[in-house]
């Protein structure tokens, strides 16, 4: 009896992992077949093999050489460092007043804070976008790029509320009868406290402003030496002369730094996403 | 339970304020530099991004060009002004390259925020050309040192041609920047291997010798047998079971054969449409017989899969008519010997086998800067500009100019194809397109999708050509009615 347990078990299991894997290889054939096309040559590029008869790395120095692919790098992390860390401090600034301070209509600033969430993005664009035209001038700029997601978002105080809601309240107390400042608290127990929380939102508002192209292709306007590296891709695939393998390479390497910062903080992640209770 | 930052904390802390302030301002500092030119005059010119990295790049070389010439001009000016005389201004140009370039331009002719020299492809020149941004060049040109009009092939300069009503006639309102004239690539590989001849480089097959030499090609007339399909020889009859189709020619355009038959589409004043006629109906009546009865080329349901580029490189069709834009991409993923022809048509007027595509440049009407917005659009098809863009390899010269055809030789040497001659000779004859004879396609664009009824599967449904043009006329005619209905007016 205990042998056909086991049986069906390990059977179990080993069905388990066949499915897991076919559904792995499904995911990352894509992927696969992106990098393995980086490495073809344009008269490869248009066959059915699925990788290249003759590697080649000249579509690597091409990317480089031929297109904006350098500098956009440069701005999109010159655009991208300051909503991180500023955003993300802003937010569990936020967080923190909402969690532990009490003052009059904390609720009613809350719920309005809350109620934003179910507003789409898309809806509040075309007024933004007047506003930042018309009344600021930044447009044609990467200000409006950068300041807004500054000031930190409502879903990240969300999560950094979620996360302050599982911590005590002794340090603070004691620290209050010490003599110490809320913002003193803020910045030497509660912030250093939030650690993997805050490097959770880090990793995910990287992500999130490197992936971003509807924003900077609205604001950043025609001019090439503001692009970041989605609208340097966008640009590659013209109407009458798409070298394909030159689009592909220069996606592979825009996956990079997403791709690098995954695998060395993924364990920050996956804590941070599990003690927030966030999906 | 008190304490203080740490050093590691205060490290931290103080290196993410110092990268927040100074990313940002790395990134004010990057804006303000990239529009600081000091006292000189700013013109911005406006272009699409359709060829890529190689034209942009190409633009802004014939810019700087421009600007290099003209700012040497103000100094010798400058150098010889008397004490007192406010010294002239150099200039800087801006290439602001726009996405999605028609669509993205219509937003900004309404809005009025229109740059001073903007592109315009001359599909979109009747449309914009009637909202009134674009200044009229014809004194300019008269005015001008550099410009010969004379030597311009006249479908060049033409094609920019408003006189208030129609295109192609009346003031000129853009400079040409080039021209894409059209030909017929074959796959010499293919030709050797079905005993096909090559065509003339010089003189166009005739449409039955197209027929003939395109329905060589492999076994293209699907049957079923048996359950599975069969691909028949329309040259022998021979039945064989292979992978796929082969075609003669992956695409054909009637224009090629209805303007060579001596046919045209509409009358010159666009009131009457004349697709009735005799010739033009031979030339349907050609197309269907050669795409439904020999399967020379792939009906429209196939291409709706595939793209006619495909076809071409991967040696499922021995030719392919397109532009020269297409030359470059050849060159490069092409693994076959191929060389260009001319595009096979009738022998009423021959040469005239095509269109030709092409883009210019206009003047903003309300510009601050016309002299100088002018010379900068006048400068891409003077001589020294079309030296720059032949030189490059990216167009024909818009000129009988000895100078820049040696240039185009020079390029073109040792590189596919050899016919290189055929490109001048089309850029000389082609003309522009359908889109041309009206600011609006809608016309075409009815006549090209009710065309499906000569092409069904089905031989008991599929129309005639005469039938089906003669039903179709007053269609067409009423379509131009709805939306020119000036044209009509005052007795047309």
């Amino acid at each position: 009896m205990k042998i056909k347990q086991n049986f069906a078990f390990i059977g179990g299991k080993i069905l388990t992992y066949f499915v897991l894997a076919g559904v792995s290889v499904l995911i990352l054939l894509p992927f696969v077949y992106l990098i393995a096309c980086s490495f073809k040559n344009a008269q490869e590029i248009n066959l059915s093999n699925f990788f290249p008869i003759a590697w080649t790395g000249e579509n690597y120095i091409a990317v480089f050489r031929e297109t904006v692919m350098l500098r956009a790098f440069l701005n999109t992390f010159v655009y991208i460092i300051p909503p991180v860390l500023a955003g993300v401090f802003m937010s569990a600034l936020a967080a923190y007043g909402f969690a532990r301070l009490r003052f009059p209509g904390s609720k009613i600033l809350f719920s309005c804070m809350m109620a934003t969430l179910v507003i789409p993005n898309i809806i509040i664009m075309i007024p933004s976008y007047v506003m930042f035209a018309n009344f600021y001038k930044w447009v044609g700029t990467p200000l409006p790029v950068m300041l807004p997601a500054m000031c930190g978002s409502t879903v990240m105080m969300f999560f950094f509320l979620n996360f302050l809601r599982t911590l005590p309240r002794d340090y603070e107390e004691a620290a209050i009868l010490d003599g110490m400042s809320r913002g003193g608290i803020f910045v030497t127990i509660i912030f250093p406290l939030m650690k993997p929380a805050v490097i959770t939102q880090i990793l995910l508002c990287f992500i999130t402003q490197y992936n971003d192209y509807l924003t900077p292709l609205l604001y950043l306007g025609n001019n090439e030496s503001l692009f970041t590296v989605q609208l340097a891709i966008n640009q590659m695939n013209s109407a009458y002369a798409v070298e394909t393998e030159k689009l592909l390479t220069a996606c592979v390497v825009a996956m990079l730094p997403t791709c690098v910062l995954f695998l060395l903080c993924q364990k920050y992640l996956a804590d941070g996403i599990s003690i927030s209770g966030l999906k | 339970m008190f304490r203080i930052l740490t050093w590691k904390q205060l490290a931290a802390w103080l290196t993410a304020v110092v990268l927040v302030v100074a990313c940002f301002t790395v990134a004010v500092c990057s804006v303000s530099a990239g529009t600081d030119y000091g006292d000189r005059t700013v013109l911005t010119l406006c272009h699409w991004d359709n060829g890529g990295a190689t034209e942009t790049n190409l633009v802004k070389e014939v810019c700087a060009a421009f600007e290099q010439t003209y700012n040497r001009e103000i100094d010798e000016k400058n150098a010889a002004l008397e004490e007192g005389e406010e010294p002239l201004k150099k200039i800087k140009i801006n290439v602001s390259v726009i996405s999605s370039y028609e669509t993205q331009f219509n937003s900004i002719i309404a809005s009025r925020n229109v740059p001073d020299v903007f592109l315009v492809p001359d599909g979109n020149f009747g449309q914009w050309v009637q909202t009134g941004v674009m200044l009229e060049l014809t004194d300019y040109i008269e005015r001008s040192e550099l410009i010969d009009l004379e030597k311009v092939w006249p479908s060049a300069i033409d094609r920019y041609r408003y006189n208030g009503r129609t295109m192609g006639s009346g003031s000129v309102y853009c400079m040409p920047k080039d021209v894409t004239p059209y030909v017929m690539y074959y796959n010499k590989d293919m030709f050797d291997e079905y005993g096909v001849p090559y065509p003339d480089g010089g003189t166009p097959w005739t449409p039955e010798e197209a027929l003939e030499y395109w329905s060589m090609f492999g076994y293209s007339r699907p049957e079923s047998m048996g359950g599975s399909t069969v691909y028949v020889s329309s040259k022998t009859g021979e039945t064989k079971i292979r992978d796929g189709h082969v075609y003669g020619v992956a695409k054909i355009y009637p224009e090629s054969f209805i303007w060579s038959n001596g046919a045209d589409y509409l009358s010159q004043d666009r009131t009457d449409v004349l697709i009735d006629s005799p010739e033009f109906i031979e030339v349907y009546d050609y197309i269907q017989t050669s795409t439904m009865d020999y399967c020379v080329t792939p009906t429209s349901a196939i291409l709706s899969t595939t793209s006619e580029k495909t076809l071409f490189l991967n040696g499922e069709a021995a030719c392919y008519i397109e532009g020269r834009s297409v030359t470059s991409d050849l060159r490069k993923q092409a693994t076959f010997d191929w060389d260009i022809a001319p595009i096979p048509a009738f022998g009423v007027d021959p040469d005239c086998n095509g269109w030709s595509g092409s883009v210019g440049y206009a003047v903003y009407k309300e510009t601050p800067y016309p002299d100088i917005a002018y010379r900068l659009a006048e400068y891409f098809t003077s001589v020294e500009g079309q030296l720059i863009m032949t030189e490059s390899g990216f167009s024909i010269p818009l000129y009988n100019d000895e100078a820049a055809i040696a240039k185009l030789y020079e390029f073109d040497a040792g590189k596919k194809p050899a016919n290189t001659a055929e490109w001048l000779r089309a850029a000389e004859h082609q003309r522009a397109g359908l889109w041309q004879y009206l600011p609006s396609v809608r016309w075409k664009d009815k006549l090209a999708d009710d065309s499906g009824v000569l092409f069904t599967s089905d031989p008991s449904t599929r129309a005639t050509a005469e039938q089906f043009l003669t039903d179709e006329k007053e269609v067409i005619l009423n379509i131009i009615k709805t939306d020119f209905p000036h044209l009509f007016a005052d007795g047309g």
